[in-house]
Parts: C-alpha cells; sequence; structure tokens
C-alpha cells in the first residue's frame, strides 16, 4: 500500500527554528550558486529526491555528502525534483540552495525532528484500521513546521529549478465499496500515464507542480506523450499546495483539492477539478526532465521497491503499478544510491538524525564510484528517447564524476 | 458442563427484543469468574493527615487504607452492568491532636479505624462505557489516648487540672460526633479516589470501545447486525441481531451454555458479512495473499518478480460475498467465491475454491485438521480443465498445505492482564461455539 511511499515523515521541528534556519540560510545566499534556466547542457544535474517516507533522514545525509563532494567552484546547474517525502527536501534545496552550509544546517537540525509519532506509519495496523472503518489519515498541521522551515514559511519562491509531483486522485480513484475493494475499471498506460475508464482515456495519471524554468522546458515534449500534467509554481502558495499534494499520500494524510484547478495544463483540455492525493505514481519524477534536458546528469537518493501485497492495494485503489512505474524511471540515472536490506530495515528502527549518518556514509561511499552506483534491477520505458528523438540510454548510467571534486 | 441462564425479566427495555427465539450472529457471554480475575485490586496506601476538625481540633497523623477493590457483574437497563467494590479499613493515628484553648492547650492521640465500603457502577451500552459516582459507606470507631492539659497564668496546675476534666467531658461527649466526622471525611474521600482511579483507567477502555466496538461493529454493522449488551448476576453479554431491537418488545431471554468464563457462538452470517464489508471486491494473488497473512515481504531479486507471473493465481473476490462458510459436525466449509479467477493466461468467472476443516481433539489437545483438498469448481458446478485446477491447487497449497494445527495453546487478548486461552471449539448447525479459559499471568 502506498503506506511505502512514505515511511514515516519523522520530521517535528520547533517552530522557531523556521526562523533561525530561515535568517541562517538566507546569509548563506552569497555561497548559493546562482540557478540558470537555460537550454539543457552537461552543466546539468537533476537530484531527485526519491520518496522514501519516514527514512528521509536518509536523503538529508545524502544531500550532505553530495554537497561535500559536489565541485561548487565549476559551472553548474542544479535542478531538484522530489517525490511524497522527498518533495519537502527538494522544496528546501530549492529554496535554499544546495551548499555544505545548507546542508549541514539542515541535518544539524535533525536530531529535533526525530518524532516518529507525526504519521502514521504501521501497515498492519493500517490495515486493520481500513478494515474497521476508521480514518487513517494523520493532521497535515503535524508537519507544519517543517513545511514552514522548507518554504522559509510560506513565503519561498524557488530560486533554483523544481519539480514536485502528485496523483490525480480523482481520475486514478477505482475503489468500491469496501476497504480492500475494487471496481478494477480502471486502466493506466504506463508508456505515457494516461488513464482509462472502462476503456475511455478520462486524463493523465498525476501533475507536475514546476518552475516556469521547467514548464518552459517540458513544452519540448509532445503534449500526449508527457506523463503529467503541469500545474507552473508561479507563486508561494503554489509551492505550498505542491508540497501538501505530493505528501498527501493515500492513507497517510488526507487528499487535497486545488482550488484554481484552471491553472492546471493538460493535454485533455481545461481541468475543472483536481484533487491530489500524493506522490505515489512517482518514487522518481525525473523522466521527463531527463527527456527534455538530455544532456543532463541525473542523481537520485534511492529507494526500494514495494512488497506485492502494498503494490496490488495501491493497484485495487487507484489502478497504478507503482513498481512498474519505479523499474522504469531508474532507466533515466547516471547515479542512483542503493539501499543494502540491512539498510532499509534500519531505518525503521533508528531517528531521523541517525536516517541521516547512514544516508551520509552510504552516499560519500555511493560517489566514490558514481558509475557503479546504481541499481541494475530497472527496465526500459516507452519514452525511452529524448523530446528530439535522441535515443537516451547511451546518456544514462554514467555516474556523475564529472561534476565531483576529485576525492582525497 | 451446561446451563442455561434466564435473564430476570423485570429489566423491560433489555435489547435483543424482537428476536425473541431467533438466534444471534453473534452471542459472547463474559463469566462473573473472568471479572473477578481481572478486578482484583489490592489497595495499599498510607497518607499523612493534616487538617483540623470542625471544632477546632488540629489532627496531626497518618492515614493507612488497606483493602481491595473487586468486581460484580450485575443487572442494568439497557447494557451489560458492572459493580466495583472498594472494601477497605482505615487506620487514622494521631501523632498528636491538640486543641489550643486561651491560656491552655489540650493535646491527645486518637486512633480512629474506619471500615469502608465503596461502589462504583459501570455500565456498558451501545453508546460507550458509562459511569456512575462512586458511594461510600463507613463505619467507624475511635480509641483514645491519654490526655494532656498544660495551662499558663495563675495557678497553672489547678488550671490545667480543671481544663483536663473539661476536655474529658468534652471529648468523650463528642464520640458520636467525631465517629460520624470519621465516617464522612474517609468515606467521601475514597469515594473520591476510586472515582479518580477508576476514571482514569475507564479512558483508555472508553477510547478502546470507541474504536473496537461502537464505531466498527455498533455504528458501521460490520457483522451485519444490531449489536447489543445485557447482563446479570452472572454473565456479560454482548449479542448481535439481525433486525434493529424495539423498544418495548418481548425480552428474549439469554442463553449461556458453557461455565468458561468467556463463551462465544458465532454464526457463519456473521463472518461472511464481516468480510464482505472488508474484503469484498478485492483481488489479491496467491503471493500477495501469502505476504499478508504471514506478514514479511517476498524477495524482489529481478526485475521480473515485480510483475505478476502468469503461473500466478489471481483471485477478484466477489463483492457481495467473498467468502461463504458452513459450520456443521465439527466441519467448517470455507468457500472463496471468486467472481474472475486468472492463471495460466486464462481466466474464469464465478469459480468457488472450497476447503474443508475439521475439529478433532485428541489427548485433551484441540487440533484443527486439513486434511481434505482443495476444490475448485465452477459455482454452477461445472468443472475446470484438471490441467489448470491441477496447478490452482498447488499454488493454494504453498499458502496452506494438508495437515494439522494444534490451536489448544493459541492465546487471545495479549495485552489483557489475564492470560485468555482456547479451551473448546465446536461447529454445531450453524453455529461456531468456542470457549476461553482465563488464568493470572
Amino acid at each position: 500500500m502506498s503506506c511505502l511511499t512514505y515511511r514515516n515523515l519523522g520530521l517535528k521541528v520547533l517552530g522557531t527554528l523556521a526562523v533561525v534556519l530561515v535568517v541562517h540560510t538566507s546569509s548563506l545566499a552569497q555561497a548559493v550558486i546562482s540557478p540558470k534556466a537555460a537550454q539543457s547542457s552537461n552543466q546539468d544535474l537533476i537530484v531527485s529526491f526519491d520518496a522514501k517516507g519516514t527514512a528521509v533522514g536518509w536523503d538529508f545525509g545524502a544531500a550532505q555528502a553530495l554537497a561535500e563532494r559536489l565541485d561548487l567552484d565549476r559551472d553548474l546547474n542544479l535542478i531538484f525534483a522530489g517525490s511524497s517525502s522527498g518533495s519537502l527536501i527538494a522544496t528546501y534545496y530549492g529554496c535554499h540552495g544546495l551548499t555544505r552550509e545548507t546542508a549541514i544546517f539542515a541535518r544539524k537540525k535533525l536530531k529535533d525532528w526525530s518524532d516518529k509519532k507525526l504519521l502514521n506509519e504501521h501497515t498492519k495496523a493500517k490495515l486493520i484500521q481500513l478494515m474497521l472503518g476508521e480514518d487513517t489519515d494523520s493532521p497535515y498541521t503535524n508537519l507544519q513546521p517543517i513545511v514552514d522551515i522548507v518554504t522559509k514559511n510560506g513565503t519561498c519562491m524557488p530560486e533554483y529549478p523544481l519539480m514536485l509531483t502528485a496523483a490525480n486522485m480523482e481520475i486514478l480513484d477505482q475503489r468500491s465499496g469496501s476497504p480492500l475493494g475494487t471496481k478494477a475499471n480502471k486502466h493506466v498506460d504506463l508508456g505515457n500515464f494516461d488513464v482509462y475508464e472502462d476503456g475511455r482515456k478520462i486524463g493523465k495519471a498525476c501533475t507536475y507542480f514546476v518552475t516556469t524554468q521547467i514548464a518552459e522546458r517540458l513544452s519540448a515534449i509532445k503534449a500526449e506523450e508527457r506523463l503529467c500534467d503541469v500545474r507552473p509554481i508561479k507563486t508561494p502558495q503554489d509551492l505550498l499546495l505542491g508540497v501538501r499534494a505530493s505528501v498527501s499520500e493515500p492513507t497517510y494524510f488526507a487528499p487535497i483539492a486545488d482550488s484554481n484547478p484552471a491553472s492546471v495544463q493538460s493535454v485533455y483540455g481545461p481541468i475543472t477539478k483536481r484533487v491530489y492525493n500524493g506522490g505515489f505514481v512517482f518514487m522518481s519524477p525525473v523522466q521527463d526532465m531527463k527527456r527534455v534536458m538530455p544532456e543532463a546528469a541525473v542523481f537520485g537518493t534511492g529507494r526500494g521497491v514495494f512488497s506485492r501485497a502494498q503494490n496490488r492495494i495501491v493497484q485495487s485503489w487507484f489502478a497504478f503499478d507503482m513498481n512498474r512505474a519505479q523499474m522504469e524511471s531508474r532507466f533515466f540515472f547516471d547515479t542512483q544510491m542503493q539501499f543494502t536490506a540491512e539498510e532499509w530495515k534500519k531505518m525503521d528502527e533508528v531517528a531521523v538524525a541517525e536516517q541521516a549518518d547512514l544516508g551520509y556514509a552510504s552516499a560519500l561511499n555511493c560517489l566514490k564510484d558514481s558509475v557503479a552506483c546504481i541499481s541494475k534491477l530497472y527496465s526500459r520505458p516507452a519514452q525511452d528517447k529524448s523530446a528530439s528523438g535522441e535515443a537516451l540510454e547511451p546518456r544514462t548510467r554514467r555516474g556523475i564524476a564529472r561534476f565531483l571534486r576529485p576525492s582525497r | 458442563m451446561s446451563r442455561t441462564v434466564l435473564l430476570p425479566s423485570l429489566i423491560p427495555s433489555l435489547i435483543f427484543c424482537s428476536q425473541a427465539l431467533s438466534s444471534p450472529l453473534v452471542n459472547l457471554t463474559v463469566h462473573q469468574s473472568l471479572v473477578s480475575l481481572l478486578v482484583n485490586i489490592p489497595v495499599v496506601e498510607t497518607r499523612p493527615v493534616n487538617q483540623t476538625t470542625a471544632d477546632g481540633v488540629c489532627v496531626e497523623g497518618d492515614a493507612t487504607v488497606r483493602g481491595l477493590v473487586t468486581g460484580a457483574l450485575n443487572a442494568e437497563d439497557g447494557g451489560a452492568g458492572l459493580l466495583l467494590k472498594m472494601e477497605t479499613q482505615t487506620l487514622t493515628s494521631s501523632r498528636q491532636s491538640t486543641w489550643p484553648r486561651r491560656n491552655i492547650f489540650i493535646s491527645f492521640d486518637w486512633d480512629i479505624t474506619t471500615q469502608t465500603k465503596a461502589y462504583k457502577r459501570l455500565a456498558l451500552r451501545t453508546d460507550g462505557v458509562a459511569s456512575g459516582d462512586a458511594m461510600a459507606y463507613s463505619e467507624s470507631s475511635i480509641a483514645y489516648g491519654p490526655i494532656n492539659a498544660q495551662a499558663n497564668g495563675l495557678f497553672p496546675r489547678f488550671t490545667a487540672a480543671m481544663a483536663l476534666r473539661a476536655a474529658q467531658r468534652e471529648i468523650y461527649g463528642r464520640h458520636d460526633q467525631s465517629v460520624v466526622d470519621a465516617n464522612q471525611s474517609v468515606g467521601s474521600q475514597l469515594a473520591a479516589s476510586l472515582d479518580q482511579q477508576v476514571e482514569a483507567m475507564l479512558a483508555p477502555i472508553k477510547e478502546s470501545f470507541a474504536r473496537f466496538v461502537e464505531g466498527p461493529f455498533v455504528k458501521r454493522k460490520l457483522l451485519g447486525g444490531a449489536v447489543g449488551f445485557g447482563g446479570d448476576e452472572i454473565v456479560a453479554q454482548i449479542r448481535v441481531e439481525e433486525i434493529e431491537p424495539q423498544q418495548g418488545s418481548v425480552v428474549s431471554p439469554l442463553v449461556v451454555t458453557e461455565l468458561e468464563p468467556v463463551a462465544a457462538e458465532i454464526h457463519p452470517k456473521a463472518l461472511e458479512n464481516f468480510i464482505a464489508k472488508t474484503l469484498g471486491g478485492a483481488v489479491f494473488s496467491d503471493m500477495e495473499l501469502i505476504e499478508m497473512m504471514f506478514d514479511q515481504a517476498l524477495p524482489i531479486d529481478s526485475v521480473d518478480d515485480i510483475h505478476q507471473k502468469a503461473e500466478e493465481l489471481l483471485v477478484h473476490f466477489d463483492e457481495t460475498k467473498p467468502i461463504a462458510l458452513t459450520f456443521n459436525a465439527d466441519e467448517i466449509v470455507v468457500v472463496a467465491r471468486g467472481s474472475r479467477v486468472e492463471t495460466l493466461g486464462r481466466s474464469w468467472t464465478n469459480i468457488d475454491i472450497k476447503r474443508v476443516f475439521k475439529i478433532k481433539k485428541d489427548n485433551g489437545k484441540i487440533l484443527l485438521s486439513f486434511m481434505e483438498p482443495w476444490s475448485i469448481a465452477g459455482r454452477d458446478g461445472s468443472a475446470i480443465d484438471p490441467v489448470y485446477s491441477k496447478h490452482m491447487i498447488a499454488r493454494l497449497d504453498e499458502i496452506l498445505p494438508q495437515g494439522e494445527i494444534d490451536i489448544s495453546g493459541v492465546e487471545i487478548g495479549r495485552g489483557l492482564p489475564v492470560k485468555l486461552k482456547l479451551a473448546s471449539i465446536r461447529a454445531t448447525d450453524q453455529s461456531l461455539l468456542t470457549t476461553l479459559s482465563a488464568s493470572v499471568k
């Protein structure tokens, strides 16, 4: 079940920290590399904070290792992508920039974010709750302190190109009367994320919340091939909605309706109703960005696959095969961190700050040989060429050594 | 052993009314013996006493309370009742009681022994757990120690002697009032203490009741019927009936057939209703069912592992009746009803997958035997090509092979302060009768 997209957003921050962080990071602004929205170039590095729920601390550790190893003195265009809990981290770096200072500062705060009770994460207990007809959603206010930090108290317009994703619930939903029941009347074409109801095409499976630079770049893809609808982030409120849309996974937080659905750009005409329910359709939302930026390198923080039963439940509810989509998204990476079974298990047991230690050590190790640091478990997607028709395979799985300082 | 308990007919508003002679979907009884095990809480408490009585005596000392809280089932209008009884003896020993008068200082010791019985009523009804204020009844006896008097001013010895005599008259003269005061003081304190402690204990119980009983079974009717509570001095009872109870109808008898601490009679319809409301319309493959049943993810070592394989058995459970059950002569027949079943690239509609379980008793053990193989056929009786049915059975055997399971040691309710174990299970004509034994952990 989609519970796994969200292992536990154990992020609790005292409200006062938000102020401290904003003040601190604004003073670091001078050290941040200036963003560019140029054409695709080999200076582009897409950093994907892959959805991983409670293991979110891992990504902060990984980000710090990346910041330490990246050659920040060279010409480098950082682009951030995030899904589900990863959307919070992508937003943090999209708003504050990725530097050693911002990464260390965020990590230092992790000890204050270690309350794992913010979310209802236990899959088996949730299943029982669902069967008994109980509401499993946690109040979104639980996340507000961390949202305040990553979005600069709701005032941030991202300085860096940013993409967040969320599922279109009103399009995907095929639940029937019982908690595990399905009408089984919908089908998603994973080649283009078109959704069919009783054989009739009804829309796209998801929406990209993207900064205008990314929105412009995505326009290079044929609309019918683009996997998600596009909702440009034009105001800080758009960003807040994007974060909430991406973290509001089924059974974790209540779905959120878009009060301005007309701002969603869809190949299927004007959108009059849009309800988002989490980023479960995209563990790693990089496919379309790689297609419009074929020269870009892609780095991901990684995530494990779902169990068969969990994948089935989400498929029953929302007609979406998360594991297949994840295997296909892995095709586009140059480097993507991997979990050992022990690491993944351990992240369930340790506090967020300790997860960061694991992520940090793993990322440093991964970046020693970034070509080898990638999963062998992946599959070729239907859209395996760039928007202009070039084969992407030779431009993937190359590592990101060219962006790194020589290791000591 | 068996017996029948008839609920006193003087409880006219008891529910389960219109179903006078029908068998309930669920009939769960909890015997007084379980309550005696669960509610047997010793009270030992010493607290300092520092108070001034109404007539100005300043009492300093200790009060030691010793006693026991027990529970007794009782008849409760429209619910299952429990009377908590706290029987205590409080010994209030003053180290020094003083009674200052102008120029005279009276001091004395006394021991007050107060026997108190406090009661608090609880009732379990469909809308939750209700409780009344605790009531206390006390009886005190007082033993006085020597009374001393000291005086200042002229002729202090004489004055003190006079004062002592006056004080003795007054103290002894006030004996009856002092007994009344002690009864009231100790009684009200213990009643308040009982209220406070029980309410604290009740908070999680109320929450659990709301979550696990009221929400799913009373409001959402997951068992397919209306829930009612009843009881008398021997058993508390939960019943689920198919038809809504109506006030003022004939009271149906409570039939209890077992003397074990917990006995349950479950009609197959209750389980069928529950499964329909939770699993109806679900789709699972045999591999996914294994993961769910054993709470363990099977390894995914290759990309192929994430795809459903052709050999997997995929069952689309029927929306309205995913499982059919029959209980008879210690046999439980389970039929999983698939609106569609798929495997090896073929699919079939309206397929019944049947398994027969037998309850056996062997040397005091209770065994669940499933020696008979799976049987798979169309709901209309049509057969499936043996190539496919054999394949399906082989897949299902991965989930549940033939054999016997000893279920006599099965424990229920691990969070409870007592150990509940399966004591007996019988499948009779249209009902499953189970009892649980209880022991102190």
